[in-house]
């Protein structure tokens, strides 16, 4: 069933596809007169063409493989085919407005752009999980807002204005991130430091004290994924940067490359480079461990929180699985022993029964 | 054909128009993909012995009189052993075979929830000795010659310097002995990294998790620019095909029984113990020095994973005499499939091999 279905998409695709094929053709090597007219650069329409079939192109063919996203190679695909795609939109603008406008307003466009065609990339190498738990804070944040009775109402206030400073720093801009953690450290000593130095008593003190755990451990996640993400992005957008002078530079020369496969791979060769370059930094290093412990924390918080929540149901918890595999494991070791020391003993009675 | 903007139209237009041309042809193909799964694709093999999960293979020889001293191939834990048997054309295993040798191999199999105690001391004292014990047993030989591949490359040096007396020669291939090296960002990420937390929390280790981590090492060649290059090749079946296979490959990580990882970060990656011979699995003490048999050791020149430096450092710790260093200049998983290292490595390594085991 499933298949007949991913079939009869795959030729509806094909027939659409074939559609805005002819259709680009079309508009393209026969432009009407007044178009000829009013657009004296004969150049555009062949740029026109290039750009709207290989958009076509990449479109289809993404559609048509999308039926096959639970296969992790066309997953990691889509996200590759993605990023090409995107890659050849920043190509042609690139090449485009080169001409046209000043570079600093291509780059201030650019920025946004390409910081989320890299977080798209990266993001694709993460697990689903941990995809889920990076691309939906918002909703993580709301779990815990509902679970822990408006605890966090106070951040509430100041969201608005961290997410704009986040925002902004998202796009290379490091005082904004600055002023991001510093707004963040300033609410949180204003709200949960203070809660978590209020001694906890009476019938609810290990409950209040999960509560607190759990606040701090997602509020340093946060902290630690943002500074781990405006890391990755900084390389990335200081990176276009070097990429859109040195192309400059490769234009006057006439070295530049000159189609977009030639440029793809400068492009991601560039890339590559510079990114070793971070990871192979201390600092980088030290970072990546902080935002996985990070995310390990966050997680025994979140496991221990839904085992709270389920301990009034007649189900074996994950804490008392680790306990019986411990004693499974202990006891599977003991038998492999004795089975040894049994069949050592059968050994050595043979010798001595055939020695005698 | 230029435009004014530097582009070359022409070459440009051609471009596409293969691209075209080849999504066309390549989407036939996608649909076509065979499932990778069956056995046909596979040398023949046996299930000789198992425990637990640990499975033990013995392949069907594929020479009349194949070398008298049995080889046991183990592979890492990380990953599975049918990389070296993926493709038929290309299959290490196969070659071997034809080669003359006899051989045996490891399958882990996929650690779950309640191996998550399972220990470095497990594995190498009761599971690679108890599928060396019985192949002595069954083979009706004293000892074995074992080649152990990545990290199963790791716990076949340990073995052999544990219980020497059992390996007639030891082939280790690009693995990891020193782990206080400079080169390969692994090295460097594994000083840092809180293992003791990560085992704590998920005592099983998903797979998709560490993959995460290995695929972070050349973030656009691994997840972009190979995948440009499967839709510049998409129209070509076999090459579809053969990508696929290895595809599934790289993304078939079992989780790592956590207690093993626990000890081998902390042990190796972080206290380079193995090299300072303070190294304890189990009950035993590791002394590289009591490896006195013949050994190959044979790395990747452009390997990411393990550097060269990393594999290269053991010729200089053991006490054989027999000891010979080789290099392919193939990446990590390019030993094994790359056609130019299958042309050179399989009868280098028969060869030796053979020549050791009379």
């Amino acid at each position: 069933m499933c298949t007949q279905q991913s079939d009869s998409n795959f030729m509806d695709q094909y027939f659409e596809f074939q559609k805005n094929m002819l259709h680009t053709w079309q508009k393209s090597f026969m432009p009407n007169r007044e178009e000829k007219n009013t657009d004296p650069i004969t150049e555009k329409n062949p740029m026109d063409f290039f750009n709207q079939w290989t958009n076509a192109s990449y479109d289809a063919f993404s559609k048509n493989i999308n039926f096959m996203k639970e296969n992790t190679a066309s997953h990691g695909m889509l996200g590759a085919l993605e990023t090409y795609q995107n890659l050849y939109k920043f190509w042609n603008n690139l090449i485009l407005e080169n001409d046209k406008a000043p570079l600093d307003k291509f780059y201030s466009h650019w920025q946004k752009e390409y910081t989320k065609m890299l977080s798209n990339h990266f993001m694709n190498f993460l697990p689903d999980s941990v995809q889920n738990l990076l691309k939906d804070p918002i909703d993580t944040y709301q779990m815990y807002l509902n679970t822990s009775k408006n605890f966090y109402t106070p951040w509430l206030n100041n969201f608005s204005a961290s997410q704009s400073l986040l925002g902004k720093s998202f796009t290379g801009d490091q005082d904004a991130f600055l002023d991001y953690v510093k707004l963040y450290r300033k609410n949180y000593e204003k709200t949960f430091g203070k809660f978590f130095d209020i001694p906890a008593l009476g019938l609810g003190k290990e409950h209040f004290e999960n509560e607190m755990n759990r606040a701090d451990a997602f509020i340093s996640y946060t902290n630690t994924v943002n500074e781990f993400f405006v890391t990755i992005y900084k390389v990335g957008t200081e990176t276009m940067e070097h990429i859109m002078k040195e192309y400059q530079s490769m234009l006057t020369k006439g070295t530049h490359p000159k189609t977009f496969k030639e440029f793809y791979e400068y492009w991601w060769q560039e890339n590559e480079a510079a990114y070793t370059n971070l990871f192979k930094t201390d600092d980088f290093s030290k970072l990546l461990s902080q935002v996985v412990d990070a995310g390990l924390i966050l997680k025994q918080n979140t496991d221990k929180f839904f085992e709270e929540q389920l301990d009034f149901l007649p189900f074996p918890k994950m804490s008392d699985m680790k306990s019986l595999y411990k004693t499974v494991y202990d006891l599977k070791k003991e038998i492999k022993n004795l089975n040894k020391e049994m069949k050592n003993l059968a050994k050595n009675n043979n010798t001595n029964e055939m020695g005698l | 054909m230029y435009s004014p903007f530097g582009i070359d139209i022409e070459k440009s237009i051609e471009d596409c128009l293969d691209l075209q041309k080849k999504f066309m042809k390549g989407m036939e193909n996608f649909l076509d993909t065979k499932d990778t799964d069956s056995d046909s694709d596979t040398t023949p093999k046996e299930l000789v012995y198992q425990e637990d999960k640990m499975k033990l293979y013995h392949y069907k020889p594929l020479v009349k009189n194949p070398c008298k001293v049995p080889t046991l191939i183990v592979y890492a834990l990380v990953n599975r052993q049918y990389m070296m048997d993926i493709q038929q054309d290309r299959s290490v295993i196969k070659n071997l075979l034809q080669l003359g040798l006899d051989v045996y191999i490891i399958d882990w199999g996929y650690p779950t929830q309640e191996d998550m105690y399972l220990t470095m001391d497990d594995y190498i004292n009761e599971y690679i000795n108890n599928a060396v014990d019985h192949i002595r047993e069954s083979e009706k030989v004293d000892k074995l010659n074992v080649l152990g591949v990545c990290q199963g490359g790791t716990f076949s040096t340990i073995y052999s310097s544990i219980y020497p007396e059992k390996v007639k020669n030891l082939v280790t291939m690009v693995t990891p002995i020193d782990f206080d090296v400079t080169e390969g960002l692994l090295f460097k990420w594994g000083k840092h990294l809180n293992i003791d937390n990560m085992v704590d929390t998920y005592g099983v280790l998903p797979g998709a998790l560490m993959n995460s981590g290995y695929l972070m090492l050349k973030p656009f060649q691994l997840m972009l620019d190979k995948y440009v290059n499967l839709f510049e090749n998409i129209d070509q079946r076999e090459l579809v095909q053969n990508f696929m296979k290895m595809e599934k490959w790289v993304f078939d990580s079992p989780g790592q029984a956590g207690e093993t990882l626990r000890q081998f970060v902390k042990d190796l990656y972080q206290e380079n113990k193995l090299v300072k011979g303070t190294l304890q699995v189990g009950d035993k003490k590791v002394n590289l020095k009591n490896i006195n048999m013949p050994v190959l050791n044979i790395y990747a020149e452009y390997d990411h994973l393990v550097s060269p430096a990393s594999s290269k450092a053991l010729n200089d710790l053991i006490s054989s005499k027999d000891k010979e260093l080789c290099s392919f200049p193939v990446g990590h998983i390019g030993m094994y499939v790359s056609s130019k290292s299958q042309k050179q490595m399989s009868p280098k390594l028969a060869k030796w091999l053979i020549d050791r085991s009379n």
